[in-house]
């Protein structure tokens, strides 16, 4: 950090190699669109360096940063490019899973497309707080300084979110109970 | 006992994170380094450059130094010089690949015999130490040229690509071009000064040009180049330092 503040460009390359990937996952979180979402994580990127003389040393880099990311990847939602949805990969792709019966295994990728879907039709000031805390495993003060907005907003925009998904999803606790016991 | 509602959500929220399908993450490095390095040149581009084929062997390095920055994001021919190493802005980019090992900078001398061929002692910053390697060549003009070469510190520098070391302080003595950089019209080359002494800074990648008695060597580098001159002898100093860093480096030479 100390050379990139000083102008180094190979080593702020060392910084953007490190927060590539949560700075694309951010910009597509909230775009929707591999195109924009590269274009405003490289922006954002570029932004933040001549920003550098302005960030305080003693403050945690990815946060700042993820601010940044998310201003852009706002900037550019409107774009005309089309949209992606979110998508789960399947059971027999992951790892570390226990080996789950077949059944098991579909009830349990069944489970989360109708989170992810009830997720999707919540608004986006409610999604984005739960894409941040769960998605990208943010914590609430990183949220908070993401989307520009107070630690206590975070929390109750996050707790009228998970209300609203219990609401929408009532029965997922009898899925996932059938996906343990299957 | 069952587990509240929240919790569930909460944790299945947290599994479903993990198991998410984002796209690929593009290599965001690389185009980010391309875009700060062609903006460093283009963002000092107060008018036009006149266009006209600049050879400035003799002129002031200040004048050649505004009128290269002039150039900024157009492709226009300049050529500038600084001791023995000429700086020619071309219209192409680099060599494709590193061609650059360690044989290509001459044979392998010890210090004591590089001072004899070149009848002076090759001076290096103190903070680097000894060289661990020293080599020399011969120029097209009969002149030697000696490459002096530290191998990177235990987890500290990465090596230059291609080749052993991390930092190369070449040495050529005399007024003859017995080296060419070639930099794409808008590449980095920026003003600088190592004690009271013009300097040039070349970041990133272009062409070096090392002109042997068998016709000219073309050689790709990829990392920062820091040259300047004093008391007749001209230094290339190679690195992956930042400009400020490797100036103070320079600065510690006897």
């Amino acid at each position: 950090m100390p050379r990139a503040r000083r102008g180094d460009v190979h080593a702020y390359a060392e910084l953007v190699e490190r927060y590539r990937h949560v700075a694309f996952r951010t910009a597509y979180l909230v775009t929707r669109s591999s195109a924009d979402a590269e274009d405003a994580a490289q922006e954002a990127f570029v932004k933040a360096y001549y920003a550098l003389g302005r960030f305080r040393e003693d403050a945690p880099f990815r946060p700042w940063l993820l601010r940044i990311v998310t201003n852009e990847a706002r900037n550019r939602h409107r774009s005309a490019r089309r949209r992606e949805g979110l998508a789960v990969r399947l059971a027999e792709g992951r790892l570390g899973d226990a080996a789950p019966s077949p059944e098991a295994a579909a009830l349990e990728d069944e489970t989360r497309r109708v989170l992810l879907a009830a997720v999707e039709r919540l608004p986006e000031r409610d999604r984005l707080v739960i894409a941040y805390r769960y998605f990208l495993q943010l914590s609430e003060s990183e949220t908070a300084h993401a989307l520009g907005v107070r630690s206590g907003t975070v929390k109750s925009r996050l707790s009228r979110a998970l209300a609203r998904l219990r609401a929408q999803v009532p029965d997922l606790e009898d899925l996932r109970m059938e996906a343990i016991d299957g | 006992m069952a587990e509240p509602a929240a919790g569930i959500v909460e944790r299945e929220l947290r599994a479903l994170g993990g198991e998410l399908a984002f796209p690929e993450t593009p290599p965001l490095a690389a185009s980010v380094t391309s875009r700060l390095l062609s903006e460093r040149v283009a963002s000092r581009t107060p008018r036009p450059f006149p266009g006209v084929a600049l050879w400035t062997r003799r002129r002031t390095l200040a004048l050649a130094v505004a009128g290269l920055l002039l150039v900024g994001g157009a492709a226009v021919a300049g050529r500038l010089a600084i001791g023995a190493v000429g700086v020619r802005i071309v219209q192409r980019s680099p060599s494709v690949e590193p061609s650059t090992n360690e044989a290509a900078f001459g044979r392998p001398v010890s210090l004591a015999e590089a001072t004899d061929l070149l009848g002076f002692v090759p001076a290096y910053p103190a903070p680097l130490g000894v060289p661990d390697d020293v080599r020399i060549a011969q120029a097209w003009s009969g002149t030697h040229v000696v490459v002096l070469a530290w191998r990177p510190a235990p987890d500290e520098d990465r090596p230059i690509p291609g080749l052993p070391w991390s930092t190369l302080l070449m040495q050529l003595p005399g007024e003859d071009e017995l080296a060419i950089k070639e930099v794409l019209g808008g590449g980095a080359v920026e003003p600088a000064k190592v004690n009271r002494s013009e300097a040039l800074w070349i970041a990133g990648a272009h062409d070096l040009i090392l002109r042997t008695p068998e016709g000219e060597r073309r050689f790709l580098v990829v990392s920062n180049t820091l040259v300047w001159q004093h008391d007749g002898i001209t230094y290339r100093l190679e690195t992956g330092l930042s400009k400020p860093d490797a100036r103070a480096l320079a600065e510690t030479m006897p």
